[in-house]
């Protein structure tokens, strides 16, 4: 049993991308698998062609148990729910700030889902905020993207200073390089100053057009073109969050 | 969280699968799927011990599926290109760890197959997001022209109301038989002329307290008779041990009722029979025998250690070949004439109504006649009992457990002419007497199979003196076992004449 989170403070980094994918990955290997779409634009609920239920919203999300487990839908494929994202998540900072332990509101809302999955996994919205704090704590693993560029590199500072500020324990975050173009000497040059080291995964995940063809098709990469370079990444890079996963049991 | 529901029904044979889902299209915009087909074959063992335990056990391919009798998906293995026949064959999985225990030492037999022709439909909302399946299935039995249709509705979480619409739709088009997997294994069951719980090696013959001794007598040999023509064929096929177990607990009950019943048939028949069931038993005996000793083959390897388990293989392989030529050579006289002439005249025997069959009590009713042969076994035992104590020779046991068993077959014959509670209550004291006989007889046994062992090992290597070393520790073992068994006996047995038994008794029984 694991939590999964896949966060970046920078929008645009391919964490939706990644959740989608790794989610269908744990799913199609056998694990009862749920993915919580915590992003209020909803882009994982979109690809997976599920619209909110009319009558969910953050207040249902904040109350747990029954209101949640009700609204979760099954996806097209086998062993894979998702428990959709509501445009109401936008206010979920300050309607979390309004409960009580508000930085552990989450782990409680995930706690009965626990039991039901192998593998939950949560695409979360950007920008460090009361709800990822509440995402750090929930999570076993958090799961960076990251591009290999000097911006990042600030971003991800920022990042461990939050966590040494908070005092959440660090070996949580695992980075992998997301969106790389091997055209571009920056990438190559900052992939090679953080190749190897502990909890940088090895396998990047390119920049390929396939992955942006999940828009167009509403389905993982996977599903779309099963034997792309990209489904191919998306599955090695699979292999090594499942060992991760194993080490942490 | 709540379960998923799914729901099955027949299709009525005026609605082929084309009709249904230009139907279906009219009101749901649904995709479909890449149409598949094959095999599937169904298992269980002989005594539908699967079946027994809610389990339906399928393969198709090299996947094997466990599914409980109302659909639902216990387990699911990818095995090898081999077919398992026992428990212990299975890969090391889960689903071997659900099977052991039920299958114990049973074969899996195929019951039948059928071609499965599969078209799975996926009902879309207005995003073009599954909502709902639709699975419909033709299956077509081997050897059997008569096919079955079924259509299959699975629910996608959280969209519930669209199974409502879906069940609606087709209950408009006079779908309404629902169905479950356990009528398709009686359907595919009946193709292959059997059907579930068609046999089971528990006695279960009742009779009337009007009836005559004789025709209560037939009744019983009847169904004796039956049981070892059903357990024929396996026996011959060597499909597993319990086959031949059963048919010789049916020559045994069979032999032991016409000592019971002495007088009911003519002299002549009884005591030519007498001896042909005999035989059937003496033909029969050694493979049984050896049977015995190689189930015991698992628990040996276990209770020594790994390097040594080599020395238990020689012997156990030694005594595999031997049943090897046992079994051919019993086989072989099964076929012969004598086996065959015994069966058929016995049954010829009990359809006839000839005086010339009938012995003197005959016309007895069954109830007078049964009192009186319970009365007699029970007292037997009593009395015999009672003799035993601290020094008195093993041989003795094992008679007095021979004893038993004729007392607890003559309360199994009879069982249906007394009150049901208090007949099992009293067959329960009884039992427990017949455990401690049992195991005593049973340990015995063992003792001397390790004596056996023993006397093969070549001296000479250390692994030799180590192994004969570690059977001596078994052996120990088992004779301290042995002891506290038989130091047991005497309070089991004070257990079993005690006062509140022979009250039970004597209510039961006059
Ligand atoms: N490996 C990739 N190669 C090419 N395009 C990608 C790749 N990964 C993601 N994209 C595309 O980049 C865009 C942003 O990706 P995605 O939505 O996964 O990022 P995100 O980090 O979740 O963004 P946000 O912060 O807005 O939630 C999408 O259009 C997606 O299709
Ligand atoms: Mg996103």
């Amino acid at each position: 049993m694991a939590v999964i989170a896949v966060y970046n403070i920078k929008g645009g980094v391919g964490k939706t991308a990644t959740s989608v994918n790794l989610a269908y990955l744990s799913a199609d290997s056998g694990n009862k698998t749920l993915l919580c779409d915590m992003d209020p634009q909803g882009s994982a609920s979109y690809y997976f062609r599920i619209k909110a239920p009319k009558k969910f919203n953050a207040d249902k999300l904040l109350k747990g148990g029954k209101a949640v487990l009700k609204n979760i839908r099954g996806t097209d494929y086998p062993n894979l729910d998702l428990l959709p994202a509501d445009f109401t998540y936008r206010n979920l900072d300050l309607a979390l700030d309004d409960c009580k332990k508000s930085t552990k509101r989450i782990s409680t809302i995930l706690k009965p889902l626990v039991k039901e999955y192998d593998t939950i996994f949560l695409d979360c919205p950007p920008n460090i905020t009361l709800l990822s704090e509440n995402i750090f704590k929930a999570a076993d693993i958090l799961l960076i993207p990251f591009i290999p560029t000097t911006l990042s590199l600030l971003s991800f500072q920022q990042l461990l200073n939050f966590f040494k500020k908070t005092g959440i324990d660090r070996k949580k975050l695992y980075v992998f390089f997301s969106m790389v173009e091997k055209r571009k000497r920056m990438h190559l040059d900052m992939m090679a100053r953080f190749q190897g080291r502990k909890r940088v995964l090895k396998q990047p995940v390119p920049f390929l057009a396939d992955v942006e063809k999940m828009g167009i098709f509403r389905k993982p990469v996977l599903e779309i073109a099963p034997n792309s370079p990209a489904a191919r990444s998306y599955r090695l890079l699979w292999r090594e969050v499942e060992k991760i996963v194993a080490q942490k049991q | 969280m709540q379960p998923l529901h799914h729901i099955a029904w027949h299709l009525p044979e005026n609605l082929d699968f084309q009709n249904l889902q230009l139907s279906l299209a009219d009101r749901f915009a649904f995709k479909r799927e890449t149409e598949n087909k094959k095999v599937c074959r169904w298992y269980d063992t002989f005594d539908w011990r699967l079946f027994q335990s809610n389990h339906i056990l399928t393969r198709e391919g090299q996947d094997w599926i466990l599914q409980d009798l109302a659909g639902r998906r216990v387990d699911k293995l990818r095995g090898g290109r081999k077919i398992y026949r026992f428990s212990r064959d299975f890969p090391q999985s889960s689903l071997r760890d659900t099977l052991t225990p039920i299958l114990s030492v049973r074969a899996l037999i195929e019951l039948g197959s059928a071609d499965i022709y599969t078209q799975r439909l996926n009902i879309l909302n207005g995003d073009k997001k599954t909502v709902a399946q639709v699975e419909l299935k033709k299956i077509t039995p081997k050897h059997n022209d008569r096919q079955l249709a079924t259509i299959r509705l699975q629910e996608v979480r959280g969209y519930a109301n669209w199974l409502k619409k879906i069940k609606k739709h087709l209950l408009a088009l006079n779908i309404s038989e629902q169905t479950t997997p356990s009528d398709i294994l009686l359907f595919i069951a009946e193709s292959s002329g059997r059907t579930p719980l068609d046999y089971s090696s528990k006695y279960d013959v009742p009779l009337d307290p009007e009836m005559t001794s004789r025709d209560a007598a037939v009744r019983i040999y009847r169904f004796l008779l039956a049981a070892i023509r059903k357990n024929e064929q396996g026996v011959l096929d060597d499909i597993d041990s319990e086959f031949l177990h059963d048919l010789r607990v049916a020559v045994r009950r069979t032999r032991s009722a016409i000592t019971l019943l002495r007088g009911v048939l003519s002299p002549e028949i009884e005591g030519r029979f007498k001896e042909e069931f005999k035989y059937i038993g003496a033909i029969t005996g050694s493979v049984r025998d050896l049977d015995v000793y190689l189930l015991n083959r698992d628990s040996y390897g276990k209770k020594l250690p790994e390097r040594l388990r080599s020395g238990l293989d020689i012997f156990f392989d030694d005594l595999a070949e031997r049943r090897r030529r046992e079994q051919r050579k019993m086989v072989r006289t099964m076929r012969g004439p004598r086996y065959q002439r015994i069966l058929d005249e016995w049954e010829s025997i009990l359809s006839s109504d000839a005086e010339t069959v009938a012995g003197e009590k005959e016309t007895i009713p069954i109830s007078e006649l049964a009192g009186k042969i319970i009365h007699k076994r029970f007292r037997k035992v009593l009395r015999d009992g009672k003799k035993i104590h601290a020094d008195t020779q093993d041989e003795e046991l094992h008679r007095l457990r021979i004893e038993c068993k004729k007392l607890r077959y003559s309360l199994e014959f009879f069982s249906s002419l007394y009150d049901p509670k208090r007949i099992q209550q009293f067959i329960r004291q009884l039992k427990m007497l017949q455990d401690n006989l049992g195991d005593f007889n049973d340990l015995s046994v063992q003792q001397h199979m390790l004596a056996d062992l023993l006397s093969h090992i070549r001296p000479g290597t250390v692994k030799a003196r180590e192994l004969a070393a570690a059977i001596g520790g078994l052996m120990t073992g088992l004779f301290l076992r042995h002891q506290d068994v038989r130091t047991r006996f005497e309070k089991t047995f004070a257990h079993f004449s005690r006062e509140k038994n022979l009250a039970l008794y004597h209510a039961l029984f006059g």
